[in-house]
Formats: C-alpha cells, sequence, structure tokens
C-alpha cells in the first residue's frame, strides 16, 4: 500500500476510533445521570394492551417504576402492597409503572398478575433499560417526584423491597 | 432480591448472547492434555433464548515445548530419564501444530432444553526425531533424524443436550452428550516424511478417537453486579465404546475433567471483555496403541478475551490462552500460547 493510501487508512481509522469513544462516553454519560435530585432518565412502558406511557408525559405527577418478575418471589410479595399503594393514592397524582422482565413464552403469566393490579404492566424485552443501566436484579424501584427529578435510587438500596413503612416514608410525602 | 440472569437475545448484548447453554467446551482431544479448554458457552453467554443458531469456531495450538511434570524437558531427559521405567530410551517429539474448525448448530425449543452439535475439522502437523536409545546423543535430533506427519478431516463430532430448568433464571443448567467416534483413528494416518516414513502417526494424534464418549457436564452462572456476570462450568467425558477394541490392537482415550470459571464485563452492551480460568484433568489413554505413559496430566489456562456484537443476533468472540500450571505425567509436548476466535449467529 502507498505510504499516501496508509496515512489516509489510518487517519480514517483513528477518526473512527473517535467517534466509537465519542459514542461510548455519552453512552456512559447517560447512565450518570441516574442520581437522586437529577432529572430522571426518560423511561416509556409499552403495556399489555399495546399503548405507551412515556415518564416525560407524566411531569407533575409522582412516578414509581417498578421493576419485577413472575418467577421473583420478593417482587410477587411486594406487588400487592404496591397495587393497593397505588390505588389508594391514584387521585393524588400517583402513578405507578410496571416493567416485567419476563419472556414473551411466560406472556399468559404476566396478563394474569397483572389483571390483579392496579397500574398498568408492560414486557421489557430486555435485560437493559437506557439511562437505568443493566436490570441486574429485581426487585429493583425508583421513584421520581413531581418535578421530573429521581427521589429514589433503586440501585442505591441494599434491600429495595416495598414495604408499608417504607412506602409512608419516601412516597407518601411527595403526594402532600 | 433475585438477581437476573441473561435471559433475551433480542436486545443488548448482556440481554443475551447466543442461546446455546450447552456448547461443548472443548472440540476435540487429539493429543494428551493439550487441546483447547476455553469455555465456549462462557464466551458467548449463556441464554435461554429458544430458536436455531450456528456457530463457527477457530482454534490454533502449536505444541512447541517439551515438558514433564512441573517444568521443560529436554531431549536428554526424554532418553535417559524414560517415562516407561522398562524402557531403554523413549521418543523425542518435536512440535505438534493443531488448527480446529468447528462448526455447530444449536437448537432451543423452549427456556429449558437446548441441544447442540459441534463438529471440528482438524488439521494437524506433527514432528518427531523417534524413538532414540540412550544414553542420549546430540546427533539424534539432528535435521536427518526429523520425521513428519500431517492429519486433516474431519474429526469426532459431539452431540449435547441441556436442560436448564431447574431454576427460573434458567441459570443452573445440566448437561448429557456423547462425543461420537466420526473422526479417521487408529492408525490411518502414517508419518509421511524421514526416517519413520510408513509408520502409524501415534493413536491419539489421528483425527478421532474410534471412541463413543458419554459427557455429563453442569453450568451455572449469575449477574454479581450491575456490571458483572460470573459463571462456573464443569464437564466429564469418559468412553464408553470403543471400536479399536482387538487385543493388541485396542486403544481408548483418557477420561477427562475440565472446569471453567471466571467474569464477564456487562458495562457495555455492545462489547464484553471476560476472564477465563481453564482447569482439565486427563487421565492416561489405555490400550496397546496408547503411549500410557505419556498422555495424562493436569493443567490450567488463564484466558482474556473479548465478546462483540457485530450485528443484530452475531457475535464474535477471540480469546488467547495462556497455561499458568501443567503437571503432566512423562513428557509431553505443550504450548507456550494458544487461540481462539468465534463467531455465532441467530437465524
Amino acid at each position: 500500500m502507498h505510504s499516501e493510501s496508509r496515512r489516509a487508512c489510518l487517519r480514517a481509522a483513528g477518526a473512527f476510533a473517535l467517534l466509537g469513544a465519542g459514542r461510548w462516553d455519552r453512552a456512559n454519560a447517560k447512565e450518570e445521570t441516574l442520581r437522586v435530585g437529577w432529572p430522571a432518565p426518560a423511561a416509556t412502558l409499552t403495556t399489555l394492551d399495546g399503548s405507551r406511557i412515556a415518564t416525560p408525559d407524566l411531569i407533575g405527577q409522582v412516578v414509581i417504576l417498578t421493576f419485577w418478575a413472575t418467577w421473583c418471589s420478593p417482587c410477587r410479595k411486594e406487588l400487592p402492597l404496591l397495587s393497593a399503594y397505588a390505588a389508594e393514592h391514584a387521585a393524588q397524582g400517583l402513578r405507578v409503572l410496571g416493567f416485567s422482565l419476563d419472556t414473551p413464552d411466560q406472556l399468559a403469566e404476566v396478563r394474569r398478575i397483572a389483571a390483579t393490579l392496579s397500574f398498568p404492566v408492560g414486557l421489557v424485552g430486555s435485560d437493559r433499560l437506557p439511562g437505568y443501566g443493566r436490570l441486574w436484579r429485581i426487585p429493583v424501584n425508583f421513584t421520581i417526584g413531581r418535578d421530573g427529578r429521581l427521589v429514589e435510587n433503586g440501585w442505591d438500596d441494599r434491600q429495595p423491597v416495598w414495604t408499608e413503612e417504607r412506602l409512608a416514608r419516601v412516597v407518601t410525602p411527595l403526594l402532600g | 432480591m433475585t438477581s437476573i440472569s441473561r435471559r433475551w437475545r433480542s436486545g443488548a448484548l448482556a440481554s443475551l448472547l447466543p442461546a446455546f447453554a450447552s456448547l461443548v467446551p472443548a472440540p476435540a482431544w487429539a493429543c494428551a492434555t493439550c487441546g483447547c479448554t476455553l469455555s465456549a458457552d462462557a464466551a458467548t453467554g449463556y441464554s435461554s433464548a429458544t430458536g436455531w443458531r450456528v456457530s463457527a469456531e477457530f482454534d490454533f495450538i502449536d505444541q512447541d515445548e517439551l515438558r514433564g511434570g512441573t517444568h521443560r524437558a529436554t531431549p536428554g531427559q526424554v532418553v535417559d530419564e524414560p517415562a516407561d521405567p522398562t524402557a531403554d530410551g523413549g521418543e523425542i517429539e518435536k512440535d505438534t501444530l493443531n488448527r480446529y474448525l468447528t462448526l455447530g448448530l444449536a437448537y432451543s425449543p423452549g427456556a429449558n432444553w437446548n441441544f447442540d452439535l459441534r463438529v471440528p475439522y482438524v488439521s494437524r502437523g506433527h514432528t518427531s526425531y523417534g524413538d532414540q536409545d540412550q544414553p542420549f546423543d546430540p546427533a539424534e535430533i539432528a535435521p536427518d533424524q526429523l520425521s513428519g506427519a500431517h492429519v486433516s478431516g474431519l474429526g469426532d463430532a459431539k452431540l449435547i443436550a441441556s436442560w436448564q430448568g431447574l431454576l427460573p433464571t434458567h441459570s443452573l443448567g445440566l448437561q448429557l452428550g456423547l462425543k461420537l467416534p466420526t473422526g479417521r483413528y487408529g492408525t490411518a494416518v502414517n508419518f509421511d516424511s524421514g526416517p519413520m516414513a510408513g509408520d502409524a502417526l501415534d493413536a491419539s494424534l489421528q483425527a478421532g478417537t474410534g471412541s463413543t464418549d458419554l459427557i455429563v457436564g453442569a453450568y451455572f452462572f449469575r449477574a454479581i453486579s450491575q456490571d458483572f456476570d460470573a459463571f462456573v462450568n464443569a464437564q466429564y467425558q469418559s468412553a464408553i465404546a470403543e471400536r479399536q477394541n482387538d487385543t493388541g490392537n485396542d486403544f481408548r482415550p483418557g477420561n477427562s475433567a475440565s472446569m471453567s470459571f471466571g467474569l464477564r464485563y456487562e458495562a457495555h452492551p455492545g462489547w464484553i471483555p471476560q476472564l477465563q480460568v481453564n482447569l482439565l484433568h486427563k487421565a492416561a489413554d489405555q490400550g496397546a496403541l496408547a503411549d500410557r505413559f505419556d498422555t495424562a496430566g493436569t493443567v490450567a489456562y488463564l484466558s482474556p478475551g473479548l465478546t462483540l456484537k457485530a450485528a443484530q443476533g452475531l457475535y464474535v468472540y477471540g480469546f488467547v490462552q495462556v497455561p499458568v500450571y501443567s503437571n503432566l505425567d512423562g513428557y509431553q509436548l505443550f504450548p507456550h500460547w494458544s487461540a481462539s476466535v468465534g463467531l455465532s449467529y441467530a437465524l
């Protein structure tokens, strides 16, 4: 290869590498915005009936993103509690979005459980949610205030299961 | 709190690389305690995704160092301190260069089951100074003493079924399979150059072993943090039937047990650095055609590598294996390093 051609290839490779690095940096930066007090990353739930609910459209309401699966025992334990709490406080502007990490072959069971809940449910379809990172353990919950800022980061919780005490401590004050 | 095991295919890489939870760690055993010990399962990622998947892996293993026990050996030791205490000399092997191309076809009818067929093509060159008598004389390793052989052809295929229905996360799997005698074996290939031209190549260096082997195994993996997965798998392989079973002309490959464990760095969905530790213990080959004194041992490799998501459903990986420990019976050729590259594609 002629030296000019080689230099052109090297320049192209360098530019490609820089572009790639830029993309990764942006991706990482996006992940890093998941901080309490910062604007919560946008998340969209595609519900089992096909409608889409995006968190930016819920500004002015308190939003809980809850991640669960049919085979996750702690999740199954907290879902009825969360469902009752969501129904009780819906009039005060509380919205709960249920993201199921089940695979499509478990859809029937997801539907069965979703029918018992007061909040909408949908399948995530991946183990990553942009802005929220890899969903490596469940249950995990994220609470977003009326101003769209993250109030509680589920990844920071060692015991992230909802209890009446925890709902009263974290969410109820936001509904006042 | 429940750790998520990777259960999806279509999303990001961590969501799921290849679905074959039952891939076979080693393409073929054709030489003593060397061979590819890399865990292709872990390289590509375990999954419970359904459907068909094809794969290909190329392994390069150059056994260019003579070793015995835990140390490097010399031709003088091979002859003057033979592994067989009744012998008055020994075979001084020089080099075995192995290239394996293994094609795979896997099918998962559901989240709990996976069936995986792996068919290797073996290309192997071997050189040896042959059996030399005591006392050792440097003339015994003169170039004119060198004989060579080349093996190329279909190796022994493996068919493995995996069941991962024990846990709802499908992260614990049990394996049962067979290695089939599809490769040419016994005395199929002779030396084609040097003083040993026309003599049969060692049975352990042929493309196949002539045996049907039972394979049992298990694996487990889980996310241990937002950025790391850990995995461990183990397999045991034992010949249950041999085609070469005539008295005086028999061969049975030694049983082998392998285990791999390691970490996958899952922070980026498009590329996953990984570090594996691969352990292998192999018992001595048996039979009149076997080199019973020079085919057993225990080895450990450290294997760094990288898996990339090249396109939707297409993953490529590359690993280097560096031996960090070897305790070999007798004298065996051993690699300074080996390398594997592969790809898998969901149909």
